[in-house]
Protein backbone atom coordinates (compact mmCIF):
# COMPACT_ATOMS: atom_id res chain seq x y z
CA UNK A 1 0.00 0.00 0.00
CA UNK A 2 1.27 3.20 -0.87
CA UNK A 3 0.71 6.78 0.52
CA UNK A 4 2.55 8.77 -1.63
CA UNK A 5 -0.55 10.25 -2.93
CA UNK A 6 -0.95 11.99 0.41
CA UNK A 7 0.86 14.49 1.93
CA UNK A 8 2.11 14.61 6.10
CA UNK A 9 -1.35 16.74 7.53
CA UNK A 10 -2.85 14.12 5.50
CA UNK A 11 -1.71 11.22 8.05
CA UNK A 12 -1.96 13.64 10.61
CA UNK A 13 -5.72 14.29 10.41
CA UNK A 14 -6.42 10.76 9.56
CA UNK A 15 -5.24 9.20 12.44
CA UNK A 16 -6.09 12.11 14.95
CA UNK A 17 -9.28 13.18 13.55
CA UNK A 18 -11.25 16.22 15.57
CA UNK A 19 -13.57 13.92 17.55
CA UNK A 20 -17.33 15.49 18.06
CA UNK A 21 -17.64 16.20 21.49
CA UNK A 22 -21.15 16.89 21.75
CA UNK A 23 -23.76 17.08 19.51
CA UNK A 24 -25.84 20.37 19.76
CA UNK A 25 -26.50 20.89 16.57
CA UNK A 26 -25.43 18.50 13.15
CA UNK A 27 -25.64 18.33 10.09
CA UNK A 28 -25.33 15.23 7.62
CA UNK A 29 -24.42 14.67 3.97
CA UNK A 30 -23.95 12.22 1.30
CA UNK A 31 -24.47 8.91 0.50
CA UNK A 32 -22.61 5.17 0.44
CA UNK A 33 -23.05 5.10 -3.18
CA UNK A 34 -21.44 8.48 -3.73
CA UNK A 35 -18.29 6.77 -1.22
CA UNK A 36 -18.66 9.76 1.56
CA UNK A 37 -21.07 9.90 4.01
CA UNK A 38 -20.28 13.19 6.46
CA UNK A 39 -21.92 14.05 9.82
CA UNK A 40 -20.53 17.69 10.93
CA UNK A 41 -21.40 18.12 14.61
CA UNK A 42 -21.25 22.04 16.33
CA UNK A 43 -21.74 23.20 19.93
CA UNK A 44 -22.79 27.00 20.38
CA UNK A 45 -21.24 28.59 23.28
CA UNK A 46 -21.81 32.75 23.77
CA UNK A 47 -22.54 32.54 19.97
CA UNK A 48 -19.58 30.96 18.72
CA UNK A 49 -19.46 27.67 17.99
CA UNK A 50 -17.34 25.05 20.75
CA UNK A 51 -16.73 21.26 20.75
CA UNK A 52 -16.68 21.23 16.51
CA UNK A 53 -16.31 17.60 15.25
CA UNK A 54 -17.29 15.16 12.85
CA UNK A 55 -17.91 11.75 11.92
CA UNK A 56 -17.24 10.29 8.41
CA UNK A 57 -17.16 7.22 5.79
CA UNK A 58 -14.81 8.68 3.07
CA UNK A 59 -11.66 8.76 1.51
CA UNK A 60 -8.59 10.11 3.68
CA UNK A 61 -8.26 13.39 1.81
CA UNK A 62 -12.06 13.98 2.91
CA UNK A 63 -11.69 12.73 6.41
CA UNK A 64 -8.27 14.81 6.97
CA UNK A 65 -10.44 17.89 5.53
CA UNK A 66 -13.69 17.52 7.84
CA UNK A 67 -11.06 17.34 10.64
CA UNK A 68 -8.97 20.49 9.65
CA UNK A 69 -12.17 22.13 9.10
CA UNK A 70 -13.16 21.11 12.35
CA UNK A 71 -10.12 23.11 13.99
CA UNK A 72 -10.86 26.02 11.78
CA UNK A 73 -14.28 26.47 12.98
CA UNK A 74 -14.05 26.26 16.44
CA UNK A 75 -13.87 29.47 18.34
CA UNK A 76 -15.63 31.35 14.82
CA UNK A 77 -19.05 32.47 14.56
CA UNK A 78 -21.77 29.74 13.25
CA UNK A 79 -22.06 31.74 9.95
CA UNK A 80 -18.76 30.46 9.23
CA UNK A 81 -20.54 27.43 8.48
CA UNK A 82 -22.20 28.96 5.33
CA UNK A 83 -18.73 30.44 4.06
CA UNK A 84 -15.68 27.97 5.63
CA UNK A 85 -12.89 28.34 3.35
CA UNK A 86 -13.00 25.69 1.76
CA UNK A 87 -10.18 26.50 -0.72
CA UNK A 88 -7.74 27.28 1.74
CA UNK A 89 -8.34 23.01 3.18
CA UNK A 90 -8.11 22.12 -0.56
CA UNK A 91 -4.83 23.68 -0.88
CA UNK A 92 -3.06 22.90 2.46
CA UNK A 93 -4.11 19.38 2.18
CA UNK A 94 -3.13 19.20 -1.76
CA UNK A 95 -6.05 17.36 -2.80
CA UNK A 96 -6.05 16.64 -6.16
CA UNK A 97 -8.74 18.15 -8.61
CA UNK A 98 -10.58 14.71 -9.49
CA UNK A 99 -11.57 14.84 -5.54
CA UNK A 100 -12.80 18.14 -5.58
CA UNK A 101 -16.63 17.22 -5.97
CA UNK A 102 -16.35 15.45 -2.67
CA UNK A 103 -15.38 18.39 -0.52
CA UNK A 104 -19.26 19.65 -1.76
CA UNK A 105 -20.11 17.00 0.47
CA UNK A 106 -18.16 18.85 3.05
CA UNK A 107 -19.94 21.92 2.24
CA UNK A 108 -23.93 20.41 2.40
CA UNK A 109 -22.63 18.91 5.65
CA UNK A 110 -21.93 22.29 7.13
CA UNK A 111 -24.82 24.12 5.28
CA UNK A 112 -27.29 21.25 7.10
CA UNK A 113 -25.46 21.94 10.25
CA UNK A 114 -26.02 25.66 9.99
CA UNK A 115 -29.36 25.28 8.62
CA UNK A 116 -30.38 22.94 11.70
CA UNK A 117 -28.87 25.72 14.05
CA UNK A 118 -31.03 28.47 12.63
CA UNK A 119 -34.17 26.48 12.20
CA UNK A 120 -33.35 25.61 16.25
CA UNK A 121 -32.78 29.05 17.02
CA UNK A 122 -36.07 30.11 15.65
CA UNK A 123 -37.92 27.83 17.31
CA UNK A 124 -36.70 29.16 20.23
CA UNK A 125 -36.79 32.27 19.55
CA UNK A 126 -41.05 31.15 18.87
CA UNK B 1 11.33 -31.73 8.40
CA UNK B 2 11.77 -28.74 5.47
CA UNK B 3 14.41 -26.31 5.73
CA UNK B 4 12.02 -22.96 4.83
CA UNK B 5 14.54 -20.10 3.51
CA UNK B 6 14.85 -17.32 5.78
CA UNK B 7 14.06 -13.73 4.24
CA UNK B 8 16.91 -12.37 3.04
CA UNK B 9 16.71 -8.49 1.83
CA UNK B 10 12.80 -8.03 2.82
CA UNK B 11 12.11 -4.81 4.33
CA UNK B 12 9.21 -3.03 5.95
CA UNK B 13 6.24 -3.30 4.90
CA UNK B 14 5.55 -6.98 5.26
CA UNK B 15 4.92 -8.42 2.12
CA UNK B 16 1.39 -10.85 1.82
CA UNK B 17 0.83 -9.97 -1.93
CA UNK B 18 2.29 -13.67 -3.19
CA UNK B 19 -1.05 -13.87 -5.49
CA UNK B 20 0.59 -10.74 -7.68
CA UNK B 21 4.11 -12.06 -7.12
CA UNK B 22 6.54 -13.71 -5.48
CA UNK B 23 9.77 -12.93 -3.96
CA UNK B 24 12.48 -14.90 -5.85
CA UNK B 25 14.08 -18.35 -4.22
CA UNK B 26 17.63 -18.14 -4.09
CA UNK B 27 17.87 -21.11 -5.23
CA UNK B 28 16.11 -20.79 -8.19
CA UNK B 29 18.52 -17.21 -8.56
CA UNK B 30 21.59 -19.40 -8.33
CA UNK B 31 20.37 -21.72 -11.10
CA UNK B 32 19.65 -19.01 -13.50
CA UNK B 33 22.96 -17.67 -13.24
CA UNK B 34 24.45 -21.19 -14.46
CA UNK B 35 22.96 -19.41 -17.82
CA UNK B 36 23.89 -16.10 -17.02
CA UNK B 37 27.66 -15.97 -17.39
CA UNK B 38 30.17 -15.39 -20.47
CA UNK B 39 31.99 -18.36 -19.80
CA UNK B 40 29.01 -20.82 -20.66
CA UNK B 41 25.71 -21.86 -20.77
CA UNK B 42 24.96 -19.03 -22.75
CA UNK B 43 24.48 -21.37 -26.36
CA UNK B 44 21.37 -20.84 -28.17
CA UNK B 45 18.84 -23.75 -27.14
CA UNK B 46 18.52 -24.15 -30.66
CA UNK B 47 22.25 -24.43 -31.63
CA UNK B 48 22.47 -28.54 -31.69
CA UNK B 49 25.61 -28.36 -33.37
CA UNK B 50 28.20 -27.53 -30.84
CA UNK B 51 28.18 -27.79 -27.09
CA UNK B 52 27.08 -24.68 -26.14
CA UNK B 53 23.82 -25.22 -27.70
CA UNK B 54 23.58 -28.70 -26.41
CA UNK B 55 24.35 -27.13 -23.07
CA UNK B 56 21.30 -25.16 -22.99
CA UNK B 57 19.44 -27.56 -25.00
CA UNK B 58 20.20 -29.91 -22.03
CA UNK B 59 19.13 -27.17 -19.31
CA UNK B 60 15.76 -26.89 -21.23
CA UNK B 61 15.10 -30.58 -21.35
CA UNK B 62 15.73 -30.60 -17.68
CA UNK B 63 13.65 -27.95 -16.85
CA UNK B 64 10.68 -29.34 -19.30
CA UNK B 65 11.07 -32.83 -17.23
CA UNK B 66 10.63 -30.66 -13.83
CA UNK B 67 7.26 -28.90 -15.37
CA UNK B 68 6.08 -31.99 -17.12
CA UNK B 69 6.51 -33.82 -13.14
CA UNK B 70 4.72 -30.70 -11.48
CA UNK B 71 1.36 -31.60 -13.64
CA UNK B 72 1.88 -35.18 -14.54
CA UNK B 73 2.36 -34.30 -18.41
CA UNK B 74 4.56 -34.83 -21.51
CA UNK B 75 7.94 -32.63 -21.08
CA UNK B 76 7.45 -32.65 -24.65
CA UNK B 77 4.87 -31.04 -24.95
CA UNK B 78 5.29 -27.90 -23.34
CA UNK B 79 5.80 -24.85 -24.38
CA UNK B 80 7.28 -21.78 -23.39
CA UNK B 81 5.96 -18.55 -23.05
CA UNK B 82 6.65 -15.20 -21.41
CA UNK B 83 4.49 -15.92 -18.97
CA UNK B 84 0.69 -16.57 -17.95
CA UNK B 85 -1.15 -13.94 -19.68
CA UNK B 86 0.51 -15.33 -22.88
CA UNK B 87 -0.02 -19.06 -22.17
CA UNK B 88 -3.66 -18.26 -21.20
CA UNK B 89 -4.11 -16.27 -24.98
CA UNK B 90 -2.28 -19.07 -26.87
CA UNK B 91 -4.40 -21.12 -25.06
CA UNK B 92 -8.06 -19.69 -25.38
CA UNK B 93 -7.05 -18.05 -29.22
CA UNK B 94 -4.40 -21.09 -30.37
CA UNK B 95 -6.92 -23.49 -29.11
CA UNK B 96 -9.99 -22.40 -30.54
CA UNK B 97 -8.84 -21.57 -33.73
CA UNK B 98 -7.02 -24.98 -34.14
CA UNK B 99 -10.71 -26.56 -33.86
CA UNK B 100 -12.62 -23.58 -35.59
CA UNK B 101 -13.45 -25.81 -38.49
CA UNK B 102 -15.59 -27.57 -35.48
CA UNK B 103 -17.45 -24.62 -34.45
CA UNK B 104 -16.96 -21.55 -33.17
CA UNK B 105 -18.24 -21.39 -29.70
CA UNK B 106 -16.32 -21.06 -26.41
CA UNK B 107 -17.49 -21.23 -22.90
CA UNK B 108 -15.63 -19.60 -19.90
CA UNK B 109 -16.46 -17.99 -16.36
CA UNK B 110 -16.76 -14.47 -15.53
CA UNK B 111 -14.64 -14.62 -12.88
CA UNK B 112 -11.73 -15.70 -14.68
CA UNK B 113 -8.40 -13.91 -15.24
CA UNK B 114 -8.68 -11.32 -17.26
CA UNK B 115 -5.28 -12.63 -19.52
CA UNK B 116 -8.74 -15.52 -20.44
CA UNK B 117 -11.36 -12.95 -20.72
CA UNK B 118 -9.22 -10.49 -22.91
CA UNK B 119 -8.43 -13.47 -24.85
CA UNK B 120 -12.47 -14.55 -25.18
CA UNK B 121 -13.18 -10.77 -26.40
CA UNK B 122 -10.42 -10.99 -29.14
CA UNK B 123 -12.11 -14.52 -30.23
CA UNK B 124 -15.60 -12.61 -30.19
CA UNK B 125 -13.75 -10.02 -32.80
CA UNK B 126 -13.14 -12.55 -34.91
CA UNK B 127 -16.92 -14.04 -34.99
CA UNK B 128 -16.64 -16.88 -32.30
CA UNK B 129 -19.30 -16.66 -29.83
CA UNK B 130 -18.47 -16.92 -26.08
CA UNK B 131 -20.92 -17.82 -23.45
CA UNK B 132 -19.84 -16.64 -19.78
CA UNK B 133 -21.27 -18.80 -16.59
CA UNK B 134 -21.69 -16.99 -13.67
CA UNK B 135 -20.52 -18.13 -10.26
CA UNK B 136 -22.75 -18.75 -7.08
CA UNK B 137 -22.26 -16.38 -4.13
CA UNK B 138 -19.01 -18.47 -2.77
CA UNK B 139 -17.59 -18.04 -6.31
CA UNK B 140 -18.34 -21.80 -7.29
CA UNK B 141 -18.92 -22.85 -10.84
CA UNK B 142 -21.56 -25.98 -11.04
CA UNK B 143 -19.81 -28.77 -13.66
CA UNK B 144 -23.43 -28.90 -14.39
CA UNK B 145 -23.28 -25.22 -16.01
CA UNK B 146 -21.23 -26.30 -17.85
CA UNK B 147 -22.27 -29.06 -19.32
CA UNK B 148 -25.38 -26.86 -19.98
CA UNK B 149 -23.50 -24.27 -21.84
CA UNK B 150 -22.18 -26.93 -23.93
CA UNK B 151 -23.37 -26.82 -27.80
CA UNK B 152 -22.55 -28.74 -30.67
CA UNK B 153 -20.46 -26.11 -32.03
CA UNK B 154 -18.25 -25.53 -28.64
CA UNK B 155 -14.87 -25.90 -29.01
CA UNK B 156 -12.95 -25.08 -25.89
CA UNK B 157 -13.88 -24.40 -22.07
CA UNK B 158 -11.67 -22.20 -19.60
CA UNK B 159 -11.99 -22.62 -16.35
CA UNK B 160 -9.04 -21.41 -13.60
CA UNK B 161 -8.55 -23.74 -11.05
CA UNK B 162 -7.73 -21.25 -8.06
CA UNK B 163 -9.21 -17.31 -8.54
CA UNK B 164 -6.38 -15.00 -8.44
CA UNK B 165 -8.75 -12.78 -6.00
CA UNK B 166 -10.50 -15.17 -3.75
CA UNK B 167 -8.52 -18.13 -4.01
CA UNK B 168 -11.39 -19.86 -4.89
CA UNK B 169 -11.21 -23.87 -6.41
CA UNK B 170 -13.24 -24.81 -9.06
CA UNK B 171 -13.83 -28.79 -9.17
CA UNK B 172 -11.65 -28.89 -12.66
CA UNK B 173 -11.42 -33.18 -12.53
CA UNK B 174 -14.97 -32.82 -13.01
CA UNK B 175 -15.50 -29.87 -15.76
CA UNK B 176 -12.68 -31.93 -16.82
CA UNK B 177 -14.61 -35.03 -17.44
CA UNK B 178 -17.40 -33.92 -19.35
CA UNK B 179 -15.26 -32.01 -21.60
CA UNK B 180 -14.15 -35.05 -22.42
CA UNK B 181 -16.81 -37.00 -23.05
CA UNK B 182 -18.22 -33.74 -25.31
CA UNK B 183 -15.10 -33.54 -27.37
CA UNK B 184 -13.94 -29.88 -26.54
CA UNK B 185 -10.93 -28.93 -25.89
CA UNK B 186 -10.38 -27.98 -21.99
CA UNK B 187 -8.25 -25.37 -20.96
CA UNK B 188 -7.14 -24.35 -17.41
CA UNK B 189 -5.13 -21.39 -16.11
CA UNK B 190 -3.52 -23.03 -12.56
CA UNK B 191 -1.49 -20.50 -12.18
CA UNK B 192 -2.23 -19.69 -8.57
CA UNK B 193 -2.77 -23.49 -7.41
CA UNK B 194 0.81 -24.55 -8.93
CA UNK B 195 2.73 -25.99 -6.08
CA UNK B 196 -0.16 -25.52 -3.81
CA UNK B 197 -3.23 -28.26 -4.90
CA UNK B 198 -2.32 -31.35 -6.82
CA UNK B 199 -2.33 -30.98 -10.71
CA UNK B 200 -2.40 -34.20 -12.74
CA UNK B 201 -3.35 -33.53 -16.82
CA UNK B 202 -3.85 -36.72 -17.13
CA UNK B 203 -6.08 -37.55 -14.15
CA UNK B 204 -8.46 -34.25 -14.17
CA UNK B 205 -8.20 -34.28 -18.04
CA UNK B 206 -7.07 -31.08 -18.61
CA UNK B 207 -5.99 -30.02 -22.84
CA UNK B 208 -3.82 -27.22 -22.09
CA UNK B 209 -2.62 -25.87 -18.92
CA UNK B 210 -1.37 -22.71 -17.94
CA UNK B 211 1.87 -21.81 -15.90
CA UNK B 212 4.36 -18.90 -14.90
CA UNK B 213 6.85 -18.80 -12.64
CA UNK B 214 7.03 -15.60 -10.62
CA UNK B 215 3.80 -16.47 -8.78
CA UNK B 216 5.86 -19.47 -7.13
CA UNK B 217 9.13 -17.57 -6.22
CA UNK B 218 10.59 -18.27 -9.76
CA UNK B 219 11.48 -15.25 -12.37
CA UNK B 220 9.10 -12.57 -13.99
CA UNK B 221 8.87 -12.90 -17.91
CA UNK B 222 8.88 -16.81 -18.11
CA UNK B 223 5.59 -19.00 -18.40
CA UNK B 224 4.24 -22.35 -19.95
CA UNK B 225 1.60 -23.64 -21.47
CA UNK B 226 1.39 -27.52 -21.50
CA UNK B 227 -0.31 -29.64 -23.66
CA UNK B 228 -1.76 -33.09 -22.84
CA UNK B 229 -0.27 -35.29 -25.25
CA UNK B 230 -3.13 -37.75 -25.32
CA UNK B 231 -5.31 -35.12 -26.51
CA UNK B 232 -4.16 -31.98 -28.60
CA UNK B 233 -0.82 -32.05 -29.69
CA UNK B 234 -1.23 -29.01 -31.59
CA UNK B 235 -2.51 -25.03 -31.71
CA UNK B 236 -2.51 -22.08 -33.97
CA UNK B 237 0.16 -20.17 -33.33
CA UNK B 238 0.07 -16.57 -32.21
CA UNK B 239 3.58 -15.77 -33.32
CA UNK B 240 5.42 -16.01 -36.21
CA UNK B 241 9.00 -16.67 -37.28
CA UNK B 242 11.88 -18.99 -37.03
CA UNK B 243 9.99 -22.43 -35.97
CA UNK B 244 10.92 -23.04 -32.94
CA UNK B 245 8.87 -25.25 -30.06
CA UNK B 246 7.08 -26.87 -33.52
CA UNK B 247 6.53 -23.44 -34.75
CA UNK B 248 3.52 -23.02 -31.80
CA UNK B 249 5.84 -20.77 -30.13
CA UNK B 250 8.47 -19.67 -32.16
CA UNK B 251 11.60 -17.27 -31.15
CA UNK B 252 15.19 -17.99 -29.36
CA UNK B 253 14.82 -19.53 -25.60
CA UNK B 254 15.94 -18.04 -22.75
CA UNK B 255 17.68 -20.73 -21.03
CA UNK B 256 18.40 -18.55 -18.15
CA UNK B 257 14.49 -18.12 -17.43
CA UNK B 258 13.36 -21.42 -18.13
CA UNK B 259 16.28 -22.62 -15.99
CA UNK B 260 14.41 -20.60 -13.10
CA UNK B 261 10.96 -21.92 -14.00
CA UNK B 262 12.36 -25.45 -14.30
CA UNK B 263 13.85 -24.84 -11.04
CA UNK B 264 11.00 -23.39 -9.52
CA UNK B 265 8.41 -26.25 -10.40
CA UNK B 266 11.27 -28.87 -8.84
CA UNK B 267 11.15 -27.11 -5.50
CA UNK B 268 7.42 -27.04 -5.95
CA UNK B 269 7.47 -30.99 -6.30
CA UNK B 270 9.74 -31.39 -3.29
CA UNK B 271 8.70 -28.95 -0.95
CA UNK B 272 4.47 -28.83 -1.70
CA UNK B 273 3.89 -30.91 1.26
CA UNK B 274 5.77 -29.53 4.17
CA UNK B 275 4.93 -25.94 2.72
CA UNK B 276 1.28 -26.34 1.89
CA UNK B 277 -0.04 -27.00 5.40
CA UNK B 278 2.82 -24.49 6.71
CA UNK B 279 0.76 -21.67 4.74
CA UNK B 280 -2.59 -22.81 5.33
CA UNK B 281 -1.99 -22.80 9.19
CA UNK B 282 -0.43 -18.95 8.86
CA UNK B 283 -4.06 -18.14 6.48
CA UNK B 284 -6.30 -19.74 9.73
CA UNK B 285 -4.15 -17.89 11.70
CA UNK B 286 -5.09 -14.64 9.79
CA UNK B 287 -8.16 -14.80 9.45
CA UNK B 288 -8.73 -16.44 12.97
CA UNK B 289 -7.12 -13.22 14.51
CA UNK B 290 -9.87 -10.53 12.58
CA UNK B 291 -12.66 -12.77 11.67
CA UNK B 292 -14.31 -11.66 14.93
CA UNK B 293 -14.06 -7.60 13.88
CA UNK B 294 -17.78 -6.22 13.32
CA UNK B 295 -18.84 -5.91 9.71
CA UNK B 296 -16.07 -8.36 8.40
CA UNK B 297 -16.81 -10.68 5.65
CA UNK B 298 -14.78 -13.55 4.20
CA UNK B 299 -15.02 -13.46 0.19
CA UNK B 300 -15.70 -16.99 -1.39
CA UNK B 301 -15.66 -20.38 -0.13
CA UNK B 302 -14.53 -21.08 3.06
CA UNK B 303 -13.92 -24.32 2.67
CA UNK B 304 -13.04 -24.75 -1.24
CA UNK B 305 -9.99 -22.35 -1.67
CA UNK B 306 -6.30 -22.14 -1.78
CA UNK B 307 -4.15 -22.57 0.93
CA UNK B 308 -2.46 -18.68 0.39
CA UNK B 309 -5.31 -16.50 -0.10
CA UNK B 310 -7.81 -14.83 2.09
CA UNK B 311 -9.76 -11.83 0.64
CA UNK B 312 -12.09 -9.99 3.39
CA UNK B 313 -14.36 -7.22 2.87
CA UNK B 314 -15.33 -4.67 6.06
CA UNK B 315 -18.99 -2.66 6.15
CA UNK B 316 -19.09 0.29 7.34
CA UNK B 317 -15.55 1.90 6.32
CA UNK B 318 -14.35 3.28 2.72
CA UNK B 319 -12.41 1.12 0.73
CA UNK B 320 -9.15 3.82 -0.11
CA UNK B 321 -9.03 4.60 3.89
CA UNK B 322 -9.11 1.37 4.54
CA UNK B 323 -5.80 0.58 2.20
CA UNK B 324 -3.99 3.65 3.41
CA UNK B 325 -4.31 2.92 7.11
CA UNK B 326 -2.71 -0.75 6.02
CA UNK B 327 0.31 1.35 4.66
CA UNK B 328 3.25 -1.18 6.86
CA UNK B 329 1.20 -4.06 4.79
CA UNK B 330 2.15 -4.67 0.86
CA UNK B 331 -1.84 -6.00 0.29
CA UNK B 332 -3.61 -4.93 -2.35
CA UNK B 333 -7.56 -4.17 -2.40
CA UNK B 334 -9.63 -7.65 -3.42
CA UNK B 335 -11.21 -5.59 -5.79
CA UNK B 336 -7.79 -5.25 -7.91
CA UNK B 337 -9.63 -1.48 -8.65
CA UNK B 338 -8.86 0.05 -11.55
CA UNK B 339 -6.61 3.27 -11.27
CA UNK B 340 -8.29 4.56 -14.64
CA UNK B 341 -11.61 3.84 -13.88
CA UNK B 342 -12.28 3.31 -10.68
CA UNK B 343 -14.19 0.01 -11.28
CA UNK B 344 -14.29 -1.90 -8.53
CA UNK B 345 -13.51 -5.68 -8.77
CA UNK B 346 -15.49 -7.79 -11.20
CA UNK B 347 -14.73 -10.98 -9.40
CA UNK B 348 -16.73 -9.79 -5.88
CA UNK B 349 -19.66 -7.96 -7.88
CA UNK B 350 -19.94 -11.50 -9.49
CA UNK B 351 -20.26 -12.99 -6.24
CA UNK B 352 -23.05 -10.40 -5.48
CA UNK B 353 -21.09 -8.07 -2.97
CA UNK B 354 -21.95 -4.44 -3.24
CA UNK B 355 -19.98 -1.79 -4.69
CA UNK B 356 -18.74 -0.87 -1.54
CA UNK B 357 -17.89 -3.87 -0.23
CA UNK B 358 -16.00 -5.31 -3.19
CA UNK B 359 -14.40 -1.65 -2.91
CA UNK B 360 -13.38 -2.18 0.85
CA UNK B 361 -11.86 -5.40 0.56
CA UNK B 362 -8.75 -6.47 1.20
CA UNK B 363 -6.47 -9.27 -0.30
CA UNK B 364 -3.93 -11.63 2.04
CA UNK B 365 -1.78 -13.45 -0.53
CA UNK B 366 0.74 -15.51 1.99
CA UNK B 367 4.03 -17.80 0.26
CA UNK B 368 7.01 -19.52 0.74
CA UNK B 369 8.93 -16.87 2.98
CA UNK B 370 5.85 -15.00 4.91
CA UNK B 371 6.64 -16.10 9.01
CA UNK B 372 4.30 -16.26 11.74
CA UNK B 373 5.71 -12.68 12.87
CA UNK B 374 4.30 -11.38 9.64
CA UNK B 375 0.64 -12.58 10.29
CA UNK B 376 0.70 -11.61 14.12
CA UNK B 377 1.55 -7.31 12.65
CA UNK B 378 -1.20 -7.77 9.59
CA UNK B 379 -3.71 -9.17 12.38
CA UNK B 380 -2.39 -6.54 14.40
CA UNK B 381 -2.50 -3.23 11.52
CA UNK B 382 -5.63 -4.62 10.27
CA UNK B 383 -7.61 -4.44 13.59
CA UNK B 384 -6.25 -0.89 14.61
CA UNK B 385 -7.01 -0.04 10.72
CA UNK B 386 -10.55 -1.48 10.93
CA UNK B 387 -11.23 -0.43 14.96
CA UNK B 388 -10.44 2.93 13.93
CA UNK B 389 -12.36 3.49 10.58
CA UNK B 390 -15.26 2.12 12.12
CA UNK B 391 -15.29 4.36 15.30
CA UNK B 392 -15.05 7.60 13.09
CA UNK B 393 -17.90 6.40 10.57
CA UNK B 394 -21.15 7.44 10.77
CA UNK B 395 -22.75 4.87 9.44
CA UNK B 396 -24.47 1.53 11.31
CA UNK B 397 -22.26 -1.21 10.66
CA UNK B 398 -25.37 -3.86 9.99
CA UNK B 399 -26.82 -1.05 7.72
CA UNK B 400 -24.47 -1.65 4.52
Amino acid sequence: MTSRRYNEAIGRHFWQPTRPRGQLFSGMAGSVEQGTVIDFSVGLSDKKMCDVGFRAYACPHIIAACSLMADHLDGQPAERLTDPGLPDVLKELEIPVEKAGKILILQDALRACYDQLGSLAGAQAD
Amino acid sequence: MMQTPQRTVMAEPVYLDYAATAPLDPRVRERMLTFMGNQSGYGNPSSGTHEFGRQAQRAVSEAAADVGALVNADPELVIWTSGATESDNLAVIGGARYRQSRGRHVVTVSTEHKAVLGACAELQRLGFEVSYLQPDAAGLVNPLAVTAALRPDTVLVSVMHANNETGVVQDIAAIGAICREAGVLFHVDAVQSAGKLPLDMLKQQVDLLTLNAHKACGPKGIGALVLNSDTVRRIEPLLFGGGQQRAMRPGTLPTHQIAGMGETCRLLVKEMAAEVPRIEALRDELWNGISDLPGILLNGSVRKRIASIVTVSVAGVEGESLRYALDDLAVTSGSACNSATGEPSYVLRALGRSDELAEASIRFSLGRFTQSADVEQAIRSFRRAVAHLQAISPLAISGL
